[in-house]
């Protein structure tokens, strides 16, 4: 298992890499000019290279790309110039290792932006994680055991409404209704966990719920397919005719082989998750990586935009090699070849 | 069928507010849709600034949009003259001393000026503003590889030489290239700077009321890492720091004294700034008016999605004309464009009423005929040539005459958007019923005005749409900035002349122009308006569009100031407490 571990995590490092280059050669590929996005309005020809310069676009992209590189491991200045060192030190911005860059449209280094970005994305992410989780597989269950039946028809066109609305219109109405006319709960406004619990959860609700909402659908479908079929085996008869309790035989027998696909599609999604939830984040005005990736974009902030791009590849690739090692607990029959 | 009604519900709304408020006379129309909070004053409280567009500065030399510029001048960035608040929405605003003395002493022949700046202002620490804070503030605009993104008025009116490539010799602060060449240009004798002009500048002393004229303390300067380190000089300074996308929170500067301020009532004790919204949410906020939001003003105009419901905040939004002219541009390095006869047809096609149609009605976009905006002293009116639909019928007879095989092909760019596609739509029918065969290029907006000056497609668009707003209440900051070859057309492309105009003629006239003040000016810069548009066709002006703000119930005072920049004016609001 170390191996393995070892060997996706080497790969991992290779393809987070590969996709940081690709992502400064197709930015380069762009026709747009990311010096006039800070040139101002009334900008003329010497002035819009004066920008690119500060922007340190004046490079070849491979000078770009290797000091981006050698900022992981050893750290950058920014601006990245000797004479600016030595005659303004005042103006010269110490970024350590592992450096993600400097943001043009924020003035700041990207790991300051990351670092308090991210924990507003886990919130959101971990919170709606559980609840879709709850919603999706206690619906999964309650509808398999009662296939054809109303509860049954109940949940799973649920479950069809919530794949089918989009995040940004049960959003809306979730920020509308019950936050600014109806005032239940506060308008979203990120507050830190260890900073006030309550707040943390009252203020995350609605995102959790348009999330949830929208991720419990395939859930539910996906339990409610695999417990019908688990439910009909021979060993589920075996336990019932031995005459094991009820829920002991849907929860360790039945629950437990449905678990594999189940733990597959939350490891993926938890993953793309944590990388931000840039419909949500937008639409509750809650700004983590998601909605720093959205204005990164927005704005050609490149070193901002590789940040992110390796931010989130990376979580996702990790994700995946998590599930991986997981099914060698939940199922003991999967061994590492 | 929907859409349509929610669309006339607006602007028969819309239509109801206009015409109870509507305001006789002055050259700016003001077109107010509700009341501005009315009841005495309250000093105390705080305020909330909701806003869904991050500031991209707040460093004085480098704030160059509107909103930023006046919430900046109006807390804590003090310009040696400002345009004072008004009573009403719209009204024209007074050129008036700020930091200094009076709005300065200009030579007879234009080409000095001096202020005095007042004793007593002081800067947060209580150390004194002097003259050489300004002299320092306004040089970092020369550092264009570290103070990006600000306006560039004071390399253009300063008297300092050029580099052969139309960069100043003077290279800032910073590398101090060229220093004795600034300090000749701006020179300090006690509490007087003295700035001299490359060239005769009557409105130089409106060109300072932006905050890239502001004082900037060289103890407190490090360059890029001063972006949103506010050092103020007005009556709030930040508590704590500026975080993009989320705001601050200002509180009173206690070294800010009212006594050498005649502009600011700085009423509230505090003001929140939120930018962490979407423009959509904050007006969603606005107009259900519920806990801080009642304490609350809106940074940004009501988009496009808000203005169905913008009547749900009664007695609590206006409409005002935004600062911005929406126009077309003829391409002079076009073969067809390069032909008299065919601008001029294609100015005499043009129907506005579609575009107007398209934008959403009259309440909404109003057509026009100038360059200059209405909220401008030297807004010429301009009639249009052939009333709002314009005349195919005439217009393809100067096409016939202009020796131009007929269909006569044209590309026509512009900027992609729903809105424009609809637009661009319509404007196509009355130019094509006049003979020409228009191909549309809708170009995305992030690549529109790159692509047009970009030297390569120097010829592949014979006309082009385009917009420009005034930076301050003079046609110096339109007719030169978009017109004149000299300082906008080089190797490196058209500057904001998209269409390559040039004229000797015209660019003799704009320096005379520059030379005059007052209602000589403005009758000046009014006729190279009327010049552009009805003698060289350079440009086809189409329409002036609305802005729509609102602010909460308990709100005093919020006055849309549309001779500074046209938001809110911070100095004159008060909230209920």
């Amino acid at each position: 298992m170390f191996y393995f571990a070892l060997r996706r995590l080497a790969s991992v490092v290779i393809m987070v890499f590969l996709i940081t280059a690709t992502t400064f050669a197709l930015f380069y590929a762009s026709p747009i000019d990311p010096a006039r996005y800070t040139c101002g309005k009334n900008c003329t020809p010497t002035i819009l290279e004066g920008n690119r310069i500060a922007l340190g676009y004046d490079q070849p992209v491979t000078v770009q790309y290797a000091r981006f590189v050698s900022g992981l491991f050893v750290g950058r200045d920014f601006p990245d110039n000797a004479e600016l060192r030595a005659t303004h030190p005042e103006q010269v911005v110490h970024c350590g290792a592992p450096c993600l860059g400097y943001s043009t449209t924020q003035h700041r280094p990207i790991n300051d932006m990351v670092s308090d970005a991210w924990p507003i994305s886990l919130s959101i992410a971990i919170g709606a994680f559980i609840l879709w989780m709850l919603m999706g597989i206690g619906g999964g269950i309650t509808a398999a055991l009662n296939k054809g039946r109303w509860p049954d028809r109940l949940i799973v066109g649920s479950a069809l409404v919530g794949f089918s609305l989009p995040t940004f219109f049960v959003g809306l109405v979730l920020l509308t209704f019950p936050a600014i006319k109806w005032g239940w709960v506060p308008i979203p406004n990120y507050v830190p966990f260890f900073q006030n619990p309550a707040a943390w959860a009252a203020n995350l609700i609605l995102p959790w719920i348009t999330l949830a909402f929208f991720f419990a659908a395939s859930y539910v479908r996906l339990t409610r397919a695999y417990m019908i079929e688990t439910m009909s085996e021979d060993y589920i008869r075996t336990a019932n005719a031995k005459g094991v309790a009820k829920w002991t035989v849907i929860l360790r027998h039945g629950l437990r082989s449905v678990l594999t696909p189940i733990v597959t599609a939350a490891g993926l999604d938890l993953g793309g998750l944590l990388g931000g939830a840039i419909i949500t984040e937008s639409v509750f005005s809650l700004h983590g990586l998601g909605y720093l990736a959205v204005h990164s974009v927005t704005f050609m902030d490149l070193p901002t935009i590789v940040a992110m791009v390796m931010i989130v590849s990376s979580l996702i690739v990790v994700a995946n090699m998590l599930v991986d090692i997981a099914y060698g607990f939940i199922d003991p029959r999967v061994k590492v070849a | 069928m929907k859409k349509i009604k929610i669309v006339a519900g607006v602007a028969a709304t819309l239509a109801l507010a206009l015409t109870a408020s509507a305001c006789s006379g002055g050259t700016a129309a003001p077109t107010t849709g509700t009341s501005a909070g009315g009841g005495a004053a309250t000093a105390g409280g705080t305020l909330y600034v909701l806003s869904g567009t991050p500031a991209e500065h707040w460093d004085p030399q480098r704030t160059y949009v509107g909103l930023n510029i006046e919430f900046g001048n109006r807390m804590f960035s003090r310009t040696l003259t400002t345009f004072a608040p008004v009573a009403k929405d719209g009204e024209s605003a007074q050129l008036t001393a700020d930091a200094a003395t009076d709005t300065g002493q200009v030579s007879s022949d234009g080409k000095t000026w001096k202020f005095t700046i007042k004793d007593g202002i002081k800067w947060e620490d209580g150390k004194a503003v002097t003259c050489e804070d300004f002299k320092y503030g306004i040089s970092r605009t020369f550092a264009v590889d570290v103070i990006t993104g600000g306006p560039n008025y004071a390399i253009q009116y300063l008297d300092i030489p050029k580099n052969k490539d139309g960069s100043s010799a003077y290279a800032g602060p910073y590398k101090k290239t060229g220093q004795d060449l600034y300090d000749k240009a701006v020179t300090c004798d006690g509490n007087t700077i003295t700035f001299k002009m490359a060239k005769p500048s009557g409105d130089f002393n409106q060109a300072i009321t932006m905050t890239a004229f502001g004082a900037f303390r060289q103890d407190k300067d490090q360059g890029d890492k001063s972006n949103f380190a506010i050092f103020s000089d007005g009556p709030y300074k930040l508590d704590g720091p500026w975080t993009t996308s989320k705001g601050g929170t200002f509180v009173r500067n206690e070294n800010w004294d009212p006594k050498t301020d005649t502009i600011r009532k700085a009423y509230p004790d505090k003001i929140v700034w939120d930018e962490s919204l979407t423009q959509e949410t904050m007006y969603e906020r606005l107009i259900a008016d519920q806990g801080d939001d009642k304490n609350a003003i809106a940074s940004d105009q009501a988009p496009v999605t808000a203005l169905a419901n913008v009547a749900g905040a009664d007695g609590r939004y206006t409409v005002v004309a935004s600062p911005y002219t929406r126009y077309m541009v003829t391409n002079f390095k076009s073969k067809v464009m390069s032909n008299d006869k065919a601008r001029e047809a294609l100015a005499l096609a043009t129907d506005r009423s579609a575009y107007v149609a398209a934008a959403g009605g009259d309440q909404i976009v109003k057509a026009t005929n100038s360059l200059i905006n209405p909220a401008l002293s030297s807004f010429p009116n301009t009639p249009l040539l052939a009333g709002d639909k314009g005349d195919p019928a005439k217009a393809k007879a100067l096409l016939q005459a202009s020796g131009l095989t007929l269909p006569v092909k044209i590309n026509v760019a512009y900027r992609k958007n729903d809105t424009l596609d609809k637009v661009f739509s319509g404007l196509k029918s009355g130019w094509d019923a006049a003979g020409f065969d228009v191909q549309l290029s809708g170009i995305p907006a992030e690549q529109y005005y790159g692509t047009l000056q970009s030297p390569a497609n120097a010829t592949k668009y014979d006309a082009a749409w385009a917009g420009w707003g005034a930076d301050f209440p003079s046609a110096s900051t339109v007719i030169p900035q978009l017109l004149d070859s000299r300082s906008q057309i080089s190797a490196g492309g058209p500057g904001q002349d998209y269409g390559y105009f040039a004229n000797d003629t015209f660019n003799a006239e704009i320096d005379k122009a520059y030379a005059l003040t007052g209602a000589e000016a403005d009758k000046a810069w009014g006729q190279l308006d009327a010049d552009a548009v009805t003698k060289y066709f350079a440009v086809i002006p189409l329409i002036n569009d609305q802005f729509v703000f609102a602010h909460g119930s308990n709100v005093q005072g919020a006055i849309v100031n549309t001779t500074f920049t046209g938001y809110y004016d911070l100095a004159t609001v008060s909230v209920k407490h």
